[in-house]
């Protein structure tokens, strides 16, 4: 019986890639370039995106710049500058509490809605939908939404704060309440994000352990603690820290609504470090602004993996 | 037999494959024979909204048919700030960029921006052609762009709520501080004044273009050396400032809620009504219009400390990279687009082009360039440039909080004062 010529072209084949794998059995030590070859474009990609930006401006916090020229190298002139100055700490202490109070906003209202909608069924479904919206928004639109909601002259907002018999105040114009504000409108466009994490780990959840629940008579508050609560952690944390190192760097939403201002009141690292690129003759010193905000960002994203399980697979 | 077809067809394919190759590479080199020119401009080809946006593309194309081997490729660029990236790293393109004229000292900080003096010379421009002479661009001596439209602060205004108020658009800060009494308790902003940051190129922009870059200077004098320090005196920043913080204390003309403004927002209270009166820019008039204006909105020369004193222009300029490739060919578009016939087509679009030879088309006689032509002779009678510095966008944000500090936190114009040459002089020194 004679063997058909695919049949043979693929058993040579076969007995080519045996061969290869013998080889290599055979020989422990002999180096393949093979494996580094395929991996070539992901690793150039990555080189080009990621690290080479990265070191470059870590580079440029160690040199002193006409623009974008690079005029000489500083040594650590401008960590000292930058770290000497009270308002490097300021802005620092207005991004934690950006951060921090867009976070608990977010959170909070996220988790409100997923318990409220996870068993509403088909409407819950719905209106979810319609909850997403401000997630599908670009910030910029949210911003400008915001803006013409708060204005203090004309902005429904203060309207309907006045007409209840309180002074709105100068809204967005009064550095005490710029801020505030500004995290309010953040976590109004975020909290729909955890709210679709939540939902997603709530409904994961198996319904034995709430009747093992009601079995041992726990009532809505012991599910929600012992049950709920306690199987969502893992997801709310990482979606928390995802958050986390998003806020801290967004500005487009300062840029929109107060432009940092006013006295400096929403000006974070973020937006600092922009508006020191744009501004700035030496950006030395916004290179390490910057650098700050990736060493906050690498710590988040450290605390993430561990949390999420990756770092050890 | 099939064998051969197939081999006939592999063959044939092949060939096409080669020659579509081969065609597709060689076309493109015959047509790269002319030149490519990047224009930077903030004006959008494709938004059909904005006349001045047709008028560059009637401009660019006309260009065009008189220069065949010259193609235009417009970089729309709303913000500058792809201009100024490019600029400040020293990339070769864009080669022809548009820079206000508060942006030329920043610009040519850098020594990418081409010396013009020299191609105008040369090209016999007459440098009295302009509405305002084409040495108040110059900077240090040096001329690195050329005016296309110049852009004079104006007093916006709406007529029923001035007839209801009983007031005249006033002409003096005096008469804008006496408004506040004729208006009263009201919830309209009589008289709006913009301490905010958003908008524009960063800081209180709007702040310093409508209203500082006059009240600064003393009449005749100058707003900031060549070198970039400050020039006008202290006396005459208090008594802006004292101006100022008038309106929203003891005149009740400017309601704190003015503080936030910035370019955006007075825009948004002009055009809804919120804001009876402001100065602003010429530009943004016919939008306003437009949008809820209307017919009662109207407007009225600038005040100023008295009826008639000068009022700070800016031009919005056209210049050349130095890095271009093709500088000859940049400059040849340059020289269009600042000729008569370029700057009627511009003016159609609704600027007050710079050139006084462009007054004389039809257009200026039509009733839609009435408000250009008495503009353009407003700039000739009132107008003064200013030499600015060359971190702007970081002055206007010490400026902006400088006088945030004194209105919201009632500090004095003297300490608002100090804490602009402070921290100005120490942003300065280190950008030297």
């Amino acid at each position: 019986m004679s063997i058909p010529p695919l049949q043979v072209s693929t058993n040579q084949g076969a007995a080519h890639l045996a061969s290869d794998v013998v080889d290599a059995t055979d020989n422990p030590n002999r180096f393949s370039w093979s494996p580094f070859l395929w991996f070539t474009p992901a690793i150039l990609i990555l080189f080009l995106v990621t690290l080479y930006p990265t070191i470059f401006v870590i580079w440029l916090s160690f040199q002193k710049t006409k623009y974008y020229e690079l005029v000489g190298f500083t040594g650590l002139a401008n960590y000292v500058e930058v770290l000497r100055s009270s308002e490097f700490w300021d802005t620092t202490i207005i991004s934690l509490t950006y951060v921090g109070g867009s976070l608990a906003g977010a959170i909070v209202l996220g988790m409100a809605s997923a318990l409220v909608l996870n068993r509403a069924g088909v409407t819950g479904s719905t209106l979810r939908v319609f909850i997403l919206f401000p997630w599908t928004l670009s910030m910029s639109v949210v911003g400008s939404i915001w803006l013409w909601l708060l204005n203090p002259s004309f902005g429904p907002v203060p309207y309907v704060i006045q007409k209840l018999g309180i002074d709105p105040g100068l809204m967005l114009g009064d550095p005490g309440m710029a801020l505030p504000l500004i995290i309010i409108v953040t976590a109004w466009w975020s909290f729909p994000y955890v709210m679709v994490m939540a939902t997603a780990a709530m409904q994961s959840i198996p319904k034995e352990l709430y009747e093992a629940v009601e079995i041992d008579g726990g009532g809505a508050f012991v599910k929600f603690r012992y049950v709920t609560l306690t199987e969502i952690l893992p997801t709310l944390g990482s979606t928390a820290l995802t958050l986390s190192i998003m806020y801290l760097t967004l500005m487009t939403l300062i840029i929109v609504m107060t432009g940092g201002g006013p006295l400096g009141s929403t000006t974070t690292l973020s937006f600092e470090a922009f508006r020191g690129t744009v501004q700035a003759v030496n950006i030395g010193p916004t290179a390490v602004v910057s650098i700050v905000v990736l060493i906050i960002n690498v710590a988040l994203g450290a605390l993430y993996s561990r949390l999420t399980g990756r770092a050890t697979g | 037999m099939h064998t051969i077809l197939k081999r006939k067809l592999i063959k044939s394919s092949a060939a096409l494959a080669i020659g579509t190759a081969i065609f597709a590479f060689v076309t493109p080199q015959a047509f790269a024979e002319s030149t490519k020119i990047v224009y930077q401009t903030y004006l959008d080809p494709n938004n059909s909204k904005d006349p001045r946006s047709a008028a560059q593309t009637k401009m660019i194309d006309a260009f065009q048919s008189k220069n065949p081997d010259i193609k235009i490729e417009v970089l729309v660029d709303s913000t500058g700030a792809t201009a100024s990236r490019a600029i400040k790293s020293g990339s070769q393109t864009p080669d022809v960029i548009r820079v206000t004229g508060q942006g030329v000292a920043e610009f040519a900080a850098t020594g990418n921006l081409l010396q013009l003096d020299d191609l105008v010379k040369k090209d016999g421009i007459p440098e009295d052609d302009f509405l305002l002479p084409l040495s108040n661009a110059r900077l240090g001596g040096k001329l690195f762009v050329i005016p296309q439209d110049f852009r004079i602060p104006i007093l916006f205004y709406r007529k029923s709520m001035f007839e209801k108020a009983g007031v005249k658009p006033p002409t003096t800060w005096d008469e804008v501080c006496a408004m506040g009494a004729k208006f009263g308790q009201s919830d309209v902003i009589p008289f709006a004044v913009p301490l905010g940051a958003t908008g524009g190129l960063g800081g209180a922009q709007a702040l310093g273009e409508f209203l500082l870059s006059t009240m600064l200077p003393e009449q005749g004098g100058q707003y900031f050396t060549s070198e970039g320090k400050i020039a006008f005196s202290k006396e005459s920043f208090i008594k802006a400032a004292e101006t100022i913080k008038g309106f929203y204390t003891t005149c009740k003309v400017t309601p704190l809620r003015s503080a936030q403004m910035g370019f955006n927002e007075l825009h948004d209270a002009l055009r809804s009504g919120g804001a009876a009166s402001a100065v602003f820019g010429l530009y943004r008039y016919k939008t306003v219009q437009s949008q809820l204006g209307g017919d009662d909105l109207a407007w009225a020369p600038a005040p100023a400390y008295s009826a008639n004193d000068k009022q700070t222009v800016y031009s919005y300029n056209i210049g050349i990279n130095k890095k271009s490739a093709d500088q000859e060919a940049a400059w040849t578009f340059v020289k269009y687009m600042v000729s008569p016939e370029a700057q009627a087509l511009a003016a159609e679009g609704g600027e007050v082009v710079s050139r006084k030879s462009a007054y004389s088309a039809p257009y200026f006689q039509s009733e839609a360039g009435k408000d250009q032509k008495k503009w353009s002779e407003l700039v000739i009678q009132r107008g003064q440039t200013m030499t600015y510095t060359p971190i702007i966008t970081n002055y206007h944000t010490i400026l902006g909080e400088a006088f945030q500090r004194m209105v919201l936190k009632d500090g004095s114009p003297a300490d608002a004062y100090d804490e602009l040459i402070k921290r100005y002089d120490a942003a300065l020194a280190k950008a030297q």
